[in-house]
């Protein structure tokens, strides 16, 4: 017969006393959209289980010294709605309301999400664009930060490692000009896993239209997300015209190339993305104030 | 392991075997076999339950996660023998066939009209895309929802 144990802490103490007496095969639970599925297609398998959906101070969003801290146990909706999210954090925003459907994005939480490592997850492109960290912490309440492109390092797989729970999600408040978008392609308008989705995040002059700071994450391109370099040189530093979104969604191209070389995947993709940048680049710039007429 | 929560508004103490989820605790222990199992993978949303005033697939929810919870059902929307204005409304505009999504889809929507009382179209359509019915093609569940929302 399985053995299934699960802790239930009611705070950040008990969640650490846990924490210090747990396995190695010890696993976490926040919402458990994600785990309860493989726990429904693995019943032959022994469960020890952590489930912090009751420790009520991981459930937060607030701004403090200068950063939006989300707390792990706070959901899709949550985040979606936030207005602070969506004021300094507007990637974010719209990568929470697209995961899954609203049922997913009630229960589902911005811990687990990262907890789950999936290449298709959904916020961690748009993590990576803000240049976010996830704050790590163990059962003697020690804690670390890793930027969240450091988390991944593979299917399924991070660094957070057993006897320790992901606390905190952060990324700098930044001024106006600062803005971010998020896009997603999948199999169905909602309700779906990313076959593609993108988070970009600029420093954007409005009165130049000229973009002076650019970062790119991809997602669902490999086992972990893509931040491009190449593709924030190629944004900086000049205009957010037509020519422009050209060269970006070519660049696009280019990554799905590298990214999958030879995928069954790769052609769709490589197609796709340009649909994906066009709908990103209109997020970005369309409702902008440019300075020159009939650039956009 | 003993868990305390309030279920169609009646307080419950109980011992829940800790693998149990919330879907299989509704229908296999209380009977209330209003709430559907569908695909079990939280894609279909015939189980879907409001906690805490938000529509959840029950299937994927441990039952000792609704812990100091509130919980409402299908069940629970009838009041002294009344049908509640959702289910009345699914009555009179025909969203309802074979009525295996129904509870599930009047559960979401209930969801919905307790945050947002009045919902354009689009936001009824977003909101329950997470409840899929092989049977009717969905106009008249949303015409049902834009009659309840008036």
């Amino acid at each position: 017969m399985r053995k299934f144990e699960v802790a239930m802490p009611s705070d950040m103490d008990e969640l650490k006393y846990y924490l210090k007496n747990a396995c190695s095969d010890t696993l976490l639970i926040s919402g458990g959209t994600d785990l309860m599925i493989k726990i429904k297609n693995h019943p032959e398998v022994d469960y020890k289980i952590i489930d912090i959906s009751g420790v009520k101070e991981l459930d937060y969003i607030m701004a403090e010294e200068g950063y939006i801290k989300i707390g792990a146990r706070t959901t899709f909706t949550k985040i979606a709605e936030n207005g602070l999210v969506l004021k300094y954090g507007t990637c974010l925003a719209e990568a929470s309301s697209q995961v899954g459907s609203n049922q997913i994005r009630n229960w589902g939480t911005i811990g687990g999400n990262i907890g789950n490592s999936s290449p298709a997850g959904d916020l961690l492109p748009a993590l990576c664009a803000l240049n976010a960290r996830v704050t790590i912490m163990d059962g003697h309440g020690n804690v670390e930060g890793i930027p969240v492109q450091d988390i991944i390092t593979g299917i399924g797989k991070n660094v957070v490692g057993h006897g320790r729970v992901i606390t905190e999600v952060s990324f700098l408040i930044r001024d106006d000009s600062y803005i971010s978008a998020f896009g997603k392609i999948g199999s169905r308008s909602q309700v779906t896993i990313a076959r593609l989705n993108m988070g970009i995040a600029l420093k954007y002059n409005c009165f130049h239209n000229l973009i002076e700071e650019a970062n790119v994450a991809l997602g669902a391109l490999g086992p972990k997300v893509i931040v491009s370099e190449r593709i924030s040189t190629i944004l900086n530093s000049r205009k957010a015209d037509n020519k422009l979104k050209e060269e970006f969604s070519a660049a696009l191209r280019e990554e799905v190339d590298n990214a999958i070389p030879g995928r069954v995947s790769q052609m769709y993709k490589r197609n796709a993305i340009k649909g994906l940048a066009y709908d990103v680049w209109d997020k970005l710039f369309k409702e902008r104030i440019v300075s020159t007429k009939g650039e956009m | 392991m003993n868990i305390s929560f309030t279920l169609n508004k009646r307080k419950y103490e109980l011992d829940i075997a800790p693998s149990l989820r919330l879907i299989d605790l509704l229908r296999n222990k209380l009977h209330l076999t209003g709430t559907k199992e569908g695909c079990g993978e939280g894609e279909c949303g015939a189980c879907t339950v409001i906690i805490d005033e938000q529509a959840v697939n029950s299937c994927l929810v441990l039952a000792i996660q609704i812990r100091d919870r509130e919980v409402i059902t299908i069940e629970g929307l009838e009041e002294n023998g009344e049908l509640d204005a959702l289910q009345k409304a699914f009555i009179d505009n025909g969203a309802v066939q074979c009525g295996f999504c129904t509870p599930g889809m009047i559960m979401s929507a209930k969801a919905l009209l307790l945050k947002n009382p009045h919902p354009t179209e689009e936001e009824i359509r977003t909101t329950m895309a997470g409840n899929l019915c092989r049977c009717t093609g969905y106009v008249n569940i949303i015409n049902a929802v834009k009659q309840a929302s008036k």
